[in-house]
C-alpha cells in the first residue's frame, strides 16, 4: 500500500472549490453555530464538522441547487447536537451583543439586557432555541424553518412562541424600567 | 388585569408577526389602545423579540477558514484526499 493520495473526479471537491465555498459561507455557517452555541470555541468545531460533511459528501453536494439552506440545515443540526452535549451552554465570547436598536441610554443597563438575554437563550432547549434563531434572528418562515428542523411549521410557531415567552419573563424586569 | 385582558395577550404573538386576521388585529389594536397595562405587556414582548432579532455575532477570524481548508485539502496519511491500496500511474 503506497501512501500518496489519489484525488478521484469528482469525489471531492477540488481545493479551489473547497476554499470558495469555504469563504464565500463560512462567516454565515460560523455566525448561525454562534447564535445557537453561544461561544466561539464551540462555533469552529461546528464550522469544521459542517465542511468535513461537505467534503466527504461532495458527490451529493455538489449536485444540489440550494447549497446554502443545505449548509444551514447542517450548521443547525451540528449545533443542536454539540448543545444537547453540553449540561451548561456556556457564556458567549467577546464579540456578542445587541445592536443599539433601542435607546438605551446606559451602557450598563445594556450590558445587563444582553447578559439576561444569554442566559435566557442558554436555558432553552435545543430545538426552542434553533426554531427561535431561525425563525426572528434568520428571517426564516416556520415552513423553512421546520424543513431544516424536520418538524411542521405549526410546530416552528409554537416552538418560538414559547421561547419568545420565557425570553420575554426573563428580559421583562430590565425592559420595563427603559421607555 | 382581566380574563379579557389575559385572553387576548395570548394574540400578541400573532399581533407581530401579522397572522392575526384582521377583524381580530382590530380588537387587539382597539384594546392596547385603552389598556395601559396590556400595551405595557405588548412593549415589552416586542422589546424582547427585538433584542433577540438585534443580537449580534463576531465574524468568523480569517485564520479559522483557512485552517479548515488546509485540513481538508492538505494530504497527510489517511487525511481525506487518501485512497489506500490504488497505485499511481
Amino acid at each position: 500500500m503506497n501512501g500518496l493520495p489519489i484525488e478521484v473526479p469528482g469525489l471531492h471537491p477540488t481545493p479551489a472549490t473547497l476554499e470558495s465555498i469555504v469563504h464565500t459561507y463560512g462567516n454565515k455557517v460560523y455566525q448561525v453555530a454562534f447564535h445557537l452555541t453561544g461561544s466561539s470555541t464551540d462555533a469552529e468545531d461546528v464550522l469544521q464538522e459542517v465542511f468535513f460533511k461537505l467534503y466527504r459528501n461532495w458527490v451529493y453536494v455538489s449536485n444540489i441547487k440550494n447549497l446554502e439552506a443545505w449548509l444551514r440545515r447542517v450548521t443547525v443540526n451540528a449545533a443542536m447536537d454539540l448543545h444537547r452535549s453540553r449540561r451548561c451552554r456556556p457564556r458567549p465570547a467577546q464579540g456578542a451583543g445587541i445592536e443599539r436598536s433601542v435607546p438605551w441610554s446606559d451602557p450598563v443597563e445594556q450590558k445587563e439586557l444582553h447578559e439576561k438575554l444569554e442566559d435566557a437563550l442558554a436555558a432553552l432547549p435545543p430545538r426552542q432555541l434553533a426554531a427561535l434563531i431561525l425563525f426572528d434572528h434568520e428571517g426564516l418562515s416556520a415552513r423553512e424553518a421546520g424543513e431544516i428542523l424536520g418538524i411542521t411549521d405549526a410546530a416552528v410557531r409554537s416552538y418560538v412562541f414559547e421561547a419568545r415567552r420565557k425570553v420575554k419573563d426573563l428580559l421583562a424586569p430590565y425592559l420595563r424600567g427603559n421607555r | 388585569m382581566t380574563p379579557y385582558c389575559d385572553r387576548l395577550r395570548q394574540n400578541f404573538n400573532d399581533l407581530y408577526d401579522g397572522t392575526l386576521s384582521p377583524l381580530v388585529a382590530r380588537l387587539v389594536h382597539k384594546h392596547l389602545e385603552t389598556c395601559d397595562a396590556c400595551r405595557e405587556e405588548y412593549r415589552v414582548f416586542t422589546a424582547a423579540v427585538a433584542a433577540v432579532r438585534n443580537r449580534t455575532a463576531p465574524d468568523v477570524p480569517p485564520h479559522v477558514l483557512r485552517n479548515v481548508v488546509e485540513n481538508l485539502t492538505r494530504p497527510k496519511g489517511g487525511a481525506p484526499g487518501f485512497v489506500p491500496g490504488i497505485e499511481t500511474p
